[in-house]
Parts: C-alpha cells; structure tokens; sequence
C-alpha cells in the first residue's frame, strides 16, 4: 500500500495528490461511519456501569500490550489490499477503496491496539457523534500517513520503536483515565452500607448488624465462646440475656437469640428497639414525625416515653433498670434525654447546641457512654450517671462515630468510613474510675 | 456577583433556597442549622452524590444540568429508564452534568477557587446525611450578605452548602 500512492505507483504526481485526496475522505467516511455505528450501538445497550468498566479494561490491556507487558494478539483481517486493483481500476478508484479498506480499521493488518481501544471507548461513551468524529480522526491520521514520506508506514510498522510505544501506552492510559468519572457517575445515587454496624451487648453477649452489598443486613450474635449465630434478614440487634429484639421488614421481633423462637412480635413502621427484661422500647415512624414506646412484653400494655415531630432525629435508646436514655436532635441543638420506662418526668442529661451533636448514649451499671460530634471529629465520652467527671474514652476524625453500647466495663463503638462505605465495630475499656474497678 | 437567586414566597418575602426554616429548626433541609443558602441547581434541594454531581433529592438518582434522570454514561432517560426521545423519534442528546460547587458555581459567580470542603454530619431520614460546605475565598455568600467561616480551611468561607445522603443507617 505505502508504494500505491507514488508518483510512479499512480503515473504522475498529479495522479498521486488525487489519489491521496480519495484515501482520504474515503478514509475518513468509513472510520467515522464505523464509530457512529459503535455509538449507536452504545446508546441502544442498557445503562450498565459494566459497559464503561468493560471499555477501560481493554484499553488497559491495549496499554499493557504497547509496554510489552502483555501479550495478546490484535483482531485483524492480516491481508494487504487487494493489489489487482491498481491495474485494473483507475486511480481515484482503487485509492478510495484502500482509503474504505484501511478506515473499516480491522480490513488489513495492524501493528497496535489503539484502534479497538478507541471502538470500545466509542460504544462506551453510546454517542454517534462522538464516535463518529473519534474514529473519523483514526480515518483522517491513515490519510495524512498515504500523504506523508514512505518512512512514516516503517515508524508505525516497526513496533521495535519503544518511544512510540511508550508514546501510544501513556494517551491510551489517558484514555482510560478520562473514562474513569464516567464510571464513578454510573455509580451514582445511594449507595448500600457495607460491614458492621449497631453493637449491641448483654452477659457476655455481643450482636452487630452485618450489611453486604446486594443482600438483606443480618444480625450476627457471638457468644461468650464465641460461637456465632446468624440471624438473615434483620438489623439493629439488642440483646437482653437469651433474648434479642430484632428490626424485621414487619416491626420489631424478639426472639431468643440461640433458637430463634420468636417470643414476642409488634408491627408497624419500628426501628431502634432496646431490650432489657421485659420492657421493650422502641421508636415508632408515623406521618408527622416519631414517637418512642415502650411495651411491658409481660402485659402488651405500652406507654409513650416521647414524641417528636418531622425532622427530629428521635435516636436509639438505651435501657438499663427502670431508665431509658436516649437522643433528641434538632436544628437548635440536641440532647441526651433520660425517664423511667413505668413513667415519670423527662430528665435532660446533656445539651448542646447546634455545632456540638450530643447522640447514640448507652447505659449500663449506671454508666453512661455517648457520641460527641463537631463536624469531622467525633469523641466517645461517659461519665457516671449520677454525674461526675466526664472521660473522653475514643477520639476519631477519619471516620464517623455512629453507635455505641456498653456493658459498663467496656464501650462498644459503631464507626463508619464516609469514603469507603464500610462500617466496623471498634472496642474500648472504661477508666476505672467509672467502672468502680 | 450574579446573586439573583431570591425566589418569592407566598408571604411576599425573598428567600434564598436553603435559608427558610423547615421542620426540626433546620434551615432549608434537614440537618442544615446555620442560614447560608443552598448550592443552584435544578431543584430547590441541593442534593448531591459523592462526587458532587446532581441527584434527584426524592429519590437520589442523577440528574443533568437540565434536571432530566440521566443513566450512567449521561444520557438523559425517562422514569422507567428507556432513552429520552426527541419529536422526531431521535434519542435527545446529553447535556452537561456539572458538579454544583466546583462546576456550577465557579462558572455562575465567577469563583473559580470554590470547592467542596468543611462537612458536617446528622441523621436524617433514618441514614446519615453528609453536609458539605461549598468553600471560596469571596466575602459573600450565596445570601448576598457576609460569608461565615463554617467549616472550610485556610481563608475560603462557605458561600453556599449541599449535602450528601449516604446510605448508612443511624
């Protein structure tokens, strides 16, 4: 092909720059043609971050391949043009039929893989336009080679020539990195929680709430052998010795954790139950805001420990004895809130306003654990519940403190990671001083 | 500084999106407790993804500049997610998706160090929602009046603020 488009490969000079000129734009129109296919054929696939993951993947292995890393062989039709054309038809012809043959991009052999890194790119983007003008431009660079000095084809023909290789691995690299975002978009949207989340403590006992990507979360207790037993399809755990109060998809569960019996169930829009013997309390989901109940399990009467309206983060509870604890939040401030469960008056423990969030208290033995938080740090505080000094028992500015539990010897702390999505549970022991030890 | 983002309500005053008070004594949107408005973009709310692109704030899927659900290559979709077709049966074709603050801002007020920086987190709607600071240098916030350090570093300020639903239950 490189001697075709001669002066004495086409009979003159004049010959050759028309025949140049019919490569070209045949080229060009085919190459474009072939990508604004590739983009149709995109835009008509269902949006699936897989096709854009798909893309960058064979441009990484089109990149390895220019390195020398790896090996793999480029799809091609390994023929050259079809010499019999040039005798037989005229110039402007037989140019534009190699200028179609080489623009198609897998009609003759070819020494690199840019090409169908680019294709796949095309698809991935589902634009014909954009792919039209992307493979154009592969159309355009064989026309602007048949112009060039002969050298040109021996430069891209001899893949010995490491810069030009190393040149190609680092724009498709580029390549790849520009598809990249396109990727992250993909991602959009919600994203599922993934990891531990929600400890829970009771006798030795401990229960977290496992999520994993594209599943129900599941409740895993471990006991003081630490055997483990799964409970699928339920989340927030609270323990109270052989018993557990679960979420389910209905309301709330309490089950025993070694057997599964279900011991008591109460329906509705429930999260966030707290065990302790026979009282249940729970935070119940209504239409103009949340209210917390608590239920004596022995007689199914309940009483309304409070109530919020919209808006108003109505927190986990926690109960130890006769007391429940928990957290109001609101764009005033928030607070840690405590009242016995048989009734009584409504006891603020802690306030803050609006920078400091005070949440998520747990109580046990009288001690009393709770998450501080001032933007990216969040600090593990307890004290006594009949007061006393406060001891900051944790600190985290990497990841965001969400939970906790205690059994008053130790503090069980819920964190999650805002970059990666994953929750774990991170476990501290109380200063002495509040454990009485 | 291009500030005509006032809107009119009922009760004939102008309020920037994201400086009225809601439910819980929030301002604008739950977990938001100081006056500094919200980014613009093509709903009230400002809610973004990760990287600080548009979602619907209903139901978090992503949206173009144009508001339109978008799928994951940009293109704009209808509710059930076939391609958004054009009078002449041609697939419309996709508009920008520009991230609010470091795009949309930097191009609408011609601050062009504002970034997504300070955040503050509270639970909303029962998952963990990331509040975002939209930081710069300017003396002026989204409001038109003085802009508040917040949570932003070095000498930015916040100029206006979106937020993140993450997903984490609390």
């Amino acid at each position: 092909m490189a001697e075709s488009l001669t002066p004495a490969g086409c009979g003159s000079r004049r010959a050759q720059w028309v025949g140049i000129l019919a490569f070209t734009v045949a080229a060009v129109i085919v190459a474009a043609a072939v990508g604004a296919v590739a983009g149709a054929i995109g835009s008509l696939l269902p949006s699936r971050p897989a096709v854009v993951v798909g893309a960058v993947g064979i441009i990484v292995v089109a990149a390895l391949r220019e390195t020398g890393v790896l090996r793999v062989p480029v799809p091609a039709i390994r023929r050259q043009v079809p010499e019999s054309w040039r005798r037989r038809l005229p110039v402007p012809v037989w140019a534009a039929g190699y200028g179609a043959i080489l623009g198609s991009g897998f009609g003759t052999y070819q020494p690199v893989a840019t090409y169908w890194a680019v294709l796949g790119a095309s698809v991935a983007v589902g634009d014909p336009v954009t792919g039209a003008v992307a493979l154009g431009a592969f159309g355009l660079a064989r026309g602007m080679m048949a112009a060039g000095p002969i050298g040109m084809f021996d430069l891209v023909a001899d893949r010995g020539r490491w810069f030009l290789r190393a040149a190609n691995a680092v724009v498709l690299l580029a390549l790849a990195a520009a598809l990249l975002p396109a990727t992250a978009d993909a991602q959009g949207g919600l994203p599922e929680p993934s990891g531990a989340a929600d400890p829970a403590v009771s006798a030795g006992v401990t229960a977290i709430t496992r999520y994993v990507p594209g599943e129900m979360p599941r409740v895993e207790v471990t006991t003081g052998d630490r055997r483990r037993i799964t409970i699928p399809g339920v989340r927030e755990a609270s323990l109270s010795g052989s018993a557990v109060a679960v979420v389910t998809p209905d309301g709330i569960d309490v089950r025993r954790w070694r057997t599964g019996e279900v011991l008591a169930s109460v329906a509705g829009q429930l999260v966030h139950p707290a065990l302790a013997g026979r009282y249940l309390v729970y935070v119940e989901l209504l239409r103009g805001g949340s209210r917390m109940v608590v239920r004596d399990l022995s007689t199914g009467r309940s009483r309304i420990v409070t109530r919020v309206g919209r808006e108003v983060d109505l927190g986990r509870p926690s109960v130890s004895g006769l007391l429940v604890v928990w957290h109001e939040a609101s764009g005033r401030g928030s607070r840690i809130l405590t009242r016995r469960v048989d009734g009584g008056p409504v006891q603020a423990l802690i306030t803050t306003a609006r920078r400091h969030q005070v949440t998520s208290p747990s109580l046990a033995t009288g001690t009393l654990v709770w998450i501080e938080g001032d933007a990216e740090n969040f600090w593990v505080r307890a004290r006594r519940l009949s007061g006393g000094r406060t001891v900051t028992v944790a600190r985290t500015s990497r990841q965001i403190a969400v939970t906790t539990a205690t059994d008053g010897r130790r503090a069980w702390i819920g964190l999650w990671n805002g970059l990666s999505g994953r929750g774990r549970i991170h476990v501290v022991r109380l200063p002495a001083a509040l454990t009485g030890g | 500084m291009g500030l005509a983002t006032r809107r009119s309500t009922a009760d004939g005053v102008t309020r920037v999106p994201g400086t009225e008070p809601t439910h819980g004594d929030w301002f604008g949107f739950c977990g938001h407790y100081w006056t500094t408005g919200s980014c613009r973009g093509s709903f009230r709310l400002p809610r973004v993804d990760r990287t600080g692109r548009p979602l619907r704030p209903a139901d978090g899927r992503p949206v173009d500049d144009l508001g339109r659900l978008v799928d994951g290559r940009g293109q704009p979709i209808d509710e059930s997610g076939a391609r958004l077709l054009g009078a002449d049966g041609v697939p419309l074709p996709a508009a920008k998706r520009s991230r609010l603050c470091e795009d949309t801002v930097r191009r609408r007020y011609r601050l062009n160090d504002a970034v997504l920086q300070g955040s503050w987190y509270r639970c909303c709607d029962g998952q963990i929602r990331k509040l975002w600071d939209c930081c710069s240098v300017s003396p002026r916030r989204i409001n038109g009046d003085a802009s508040v350090t917040g949570y932003c570093r070095g000498k930015r300020k916040v100029f206006c603020v979106v937020y993140y639903d993450t997903g984490m239950p609390c």
